[in-house]
């Protein structure tokens, strides 16, 4: 239990954070990738999933990124009869990314690493307070 | 051992060290809590304040085995005699049973250092004021 441990903590939890963004931007970028098929399914949204590790040597409730799990919600169905994806009956299935959803998301991931930088910040400066008392 | 210059036989030293010490541990604790803010089913925990009185008690009242030989090891005290426990009424609860609420979690970090501040100052003082004792001039700051 000393800062290093602490520091280690938040640390697994930012690059859990950072594993999260860039599904995000994964699934922001392909808002339009539609399949070139008749009838095939475009790309399908993913989530992240957190799970709490136990550090055997440390005894630390680390956080680590779990499953990236297709989202089972249905796609959006547009009629676009020119479209090479589109259906017998001119319908084309579109990415089931929602921006305002994802872009919601975003915001949480930066607040949960801003929250960690500052615990870093605040275990750094008691660390320096400590070394502090050896200076007369 | 009992070296009569060493300043952890001072009580006041050693309960500042003490102190230190759950406040280190606090703050990995809280760390803990702030990094799994987005884990489902995660419990939010704290350590039990530290009650200086009890710690005494259950640091004199310890029991140590006979060492028949010299081989034999005494046992150390274990550095994390605070506790961690989760929280009996949490302010926030989400709908995957997180019970990490951000913001009392940052309060928490900031009074945990505003803490560690006051004993790395008092420790500073006593020091000075041993020193002044001493004859040395005790004026650091």
């Amino acid at each position: 239990m000393d800062f290093d441990d602490t520091m280690k903590v938040s640390t697994a939890a930012m690059s859990a954070q950072t594993t999260r963004l860039r599904i995000i931007a994964e699934n922001l970028a392909n808002t339009g990738s539609t399949a070139n098929t008749p009838g095939a399914d475009p790309y399908r949204r993913k989530i992240v999933t957190f799970r709490n590790v136990l550090d055997q040597q440390t005894g630390d409730k680390l956080v680590k990124v779990g499953r990236v799990v297709p989202d089972a919600s249905p796609f959006e169905l547009k009629f676009i009869p020119g479209h090479p994806a589109a259906d017998a009956n001119g319908y084309v299935r579109f990415p089931n990314v929602n921006a305002m959803i994802e872009m919601a998301d975003l915001k949480d991931a930066d607040r949960s690493y801003q929250a960690n930088v500052d615990v870093i910040d605040v275990a750094k400066s008691m660390l320096s307070r400590a070394i502090g008392l050896l200076q007369p | 051992m009992s070296d009569a210059m060493d300043l952890a036989n001072l009580p006041l030293f050693s309960a500042i060290t003490r102190k230190m010490s759950w406040l280190t541990g606090r703050q990995h604790v809280l760390a803990e809590n702030v990094a799994n803010v987005d884990t489902p089913r995660y419990k939010a925990a704290d350590l039990r304040p530290l009650d200086f009185r009890s710690e005494l008690a259950q640091i004199q009242g310890k029991l140590q085995p006979a060492a028949t030989d010299p081989k034999h090891l005494g046992g150390t005290v274990s550095a994390s005699a605070s506790r961690e426990e989760p929280l009996a009424n949490p302010i926030e609860r989400d709908i995957s049973g997180n019970t990490v609420s951000i913001e009392e979690e940052m309060m928490k970090v900031s009074d945990t250092m505003a803490n560690y501040q006051l004993m790395t100052s008092l420790y500073k003082k006593q020091i000075g004021m041993i020193k002044a004792a001493l004859g040395r001039g005790g004026a650091t700051g």
